[in-house]
């Protein structure tokens, strides 16, 4: 499979949904073809090399680098599942929507919805592994399904809202805006969300935590080493969680299955 | 050939393919680590009628282990892959999931030989039932975990492990004049054995004095007494026992590939040789079937002259 690097030429003054950006998109397309590309923007679509400086790139895996401040550019890595998806600067909203296997790293911020469905489906990201170096918008890892979601900021309210399952880490705060706490695994029927210290929680909807030590924390540990570089905060939270944690299960009015970690009170 | 008084047989050991897996038994500490190998690898001797030949291979520190705690590596050897489908997941239900504190991982990872992923040995896959839907899955790094809920806590294990091909059968016969001697020799050499990596003596303190033969006089039996190395048995026209004889034992070897068998074999005559070669040690010597039971040979002069060539070369005799 090719790999390329896209480099910003001018940010543009509407959002672009920017889902054709993608390996498995690109993967029978010729440079020309990349680069006549159309973009959505609005009811208008548009080439790609209006925006993007489009490069050949040689690599040991199949990759796409893009550069730039992408803010303005939604659906990135849309639907991804296999290689890497890099992006040097900040990204739009629903960045990995319905991403099903390989890697996505921002070394930036993320928008909202980061790995939540595609459009109006159902489920989320269902495979590999998303590296937020910043921080990410409301509802990072809605619906969710499967995989990781790393995020070495803070987030926003909704995180794991509506968790199927997978893996979320927080290595910054969970803001909350209101008195909820944030709403942190809102609706979450499995999977994890280890996070710091939570400000609230709604007490009908999770358990009081529960001292726990999980034998998976060591993989978990292991699996992070490589990474540190890029979210330091993220395996610091897995350090300090791998002494001792804290869990609520939740959510209780779906079943219950889902957990939050979070450090002990001292 | 002659060792410290010891007179080494020009003959070979006989060995055979198995069907094996390796698994990591983790715990809170030591302690723990081995009552739940105790009890993992109990009768686990012979596959004859245990099921597996099973060991503790070596033990682990925590910076070994995949959960950071003290851990051991435990080898598993059966006749077959479908008796070790079998037998995993029932001793681990029954051995380590009821011990406090401990989880159990694949640990195929690192060996030197091909690792069959395909059709893989289910662990997890099965014991995860026992949470009664409160087991959560995890999967970090394409491995897939399962955490039950117990009473402790959780026990965690891997939800399948690889398998390959290994070797079982491997074997020295070490014959003296006093059942104390032969004991002794066979501490001695089971203990040097111990700290090599790739192999286990699964027999009770790694030898056994119940030498088999295949077949029987009793059609219900594939295997009865050797009685060719029965000391009371030494009028019998096939009897091995020289005149200076009164007790044999046998130590086995079961080995991921035919050079750490080959390794330990050496390693063991040699150490027995040494400890006992003057008090009573005289003679050892291997089992065989003349070659048409399994087709990894293990010459001892070969290997104790260190003119075998390498285990990797196209023959399957570790002397030639």
């Amino acid at each position: 499979m090719k790999s390329w690097k896209l480099s910003l030429r001018q940010t543009p003054h509407q959002r672009i949904d920017a889902r054709v950006i993608g390996l498995q998109a690109f993967a029978k397309m010729t440079i020309d073809q990349v680069r006549h590309a159309r973009l959505s923007a609005g009811h208008k679509s548009v080439e790609l090399a209006e925006y993007f400086n489009v490069e050949d790139l040689t690599s040991e895996q199949p990759t796409i680098m893009v550069e730039g401040d992408l803010s303005r550019f939604d659906h990135l890595a849309s639907g991804h599942h296999g290689g890497r998806f890099e992006v040097q600067g900040n990204v739009g909203h629903d960045l990995a929507s319905g991403m099903a296997g390989g890697e996505v790293i921002v070394h930036g911020d993320a928008g909202d919805r980061v790995g939540g469905p595609v459009d109006h489906g159902r489920v989320g990201m269902s495979g590999g592994k998303v590296v937020i170096t910043g921080d990410a918008g409301r509802r990072a890892g809605i619906r969710m399904r499967r995989g990781d979601l790393w995020i070495n900021g803070d987030v926003m309210p909704g995180v794991g809202a509506w968790m199927i399952a997978g893996t979320i880490v927080i290595g910054g705060r969970t803001v909350a805006t209101g008195d909820d706490g944030g709403r942190v695994g809102f609706g979450m029927r499995r999977g994890t969300i280890v996070c710091g210290e939570l400000s609230a929680i709604d007490r009908r909807r999770f358990t009081t935590p529960v001292p726990m030590w999980t034998a998976v924390i060591g993989p978990m540990l292991r699996s992070v080493e490589p990474w540190k570089p890029h979210c330091p905060r993220v395996a610091k939270r897995f350090a300090r969680l791998s002494e001792s944690l804290d869990c609520l299960r939740g959510d209780l009015a779906d079943g219950g299955m889902g957990e939050i970690w979070i450090p002990p009170k001292d | 050939m002659q060792i410290n008084g010891v007179t080494i047989d020009d003959t070979f050991a006989e060995a055979f393919d198995m069907k094996a897996t390796r698994l990591v038994v983790t715990g809170q500490d030591p302690w723990w680590v081995s009552r739940a190998c105790d009890a993992l690898t109990g009768f686990g001797t012979s596959v004859i009628a245990c099921g597996v030949e099973i060991d503790v291979e070596q033990t682990l520190a925590p910076d070994q282990t995949p959960d950071g705690r003290p851990g051991a590596m435990v080898l598993a050897f059966a006749a077959s892959g479908t008796e070790l489908r079998k037998q995993i997941p029932t001793r681990c239900g029954q051995c380590v999931l009821t011990c406090p504190t401990t989880a159990v991982f694949d640990g195929t990872g690192d060996l030197s030989v091909p690792v069959h992923r395909d059709d893989p040995v289910p662990l997890g896959k099965t014991l995860r039932f026992f949470g009664d839907g409160h087991q959560i899955s995890k999967t970090i790094d394409a491995v897939r975990y399962w955490r039950i809920p117990v009473m402790d806590g959780e026990f965690v294990c891997q939800h399948d492990l690889g398998w390959f091909s290994g070797i079982g059968g491997g074997n020295f016969l070490l014959c003296g004049d006093s059942v104390a001697v032969v004991a002794d020799a066979c501490r001695a050499a089971t203990e040097a054995i111990a700290s090599l990596p790739g192999v286990i003596t699964p027999f009770p303190g790694g030898a056994t004095r119940s030498g088999s033969k295949v077949g029987s006089k009793y059609d219900a039996l594939f295997a009865s007494t050797n009685e060719a190395f029965c000391p009371t048995l030494r009028h019998l026209p096939q009897s091995q026992i020289d005149d200076q004889t009164h007790a044999v034992l046998e130590v086995v070897i079961d080995g991921v590939d035919q050079a750490s068998i080959a390794n330990a074999t050496r390693v063991g005559i040699l150490a027995a040789a040494m400890k006992c070669g003057s008090q009573g040690l005289h003679r050892i010597t291997a089992g065989n079937y003349g070659g048409k039971l399994g087709k990894h040979h293990f010459h001892l002069h070969a290997l104790l002259s260190g003119s075998a060539e390498s285990p990797d070369s196209s023959t399957e005799d570790a002397s030639s």
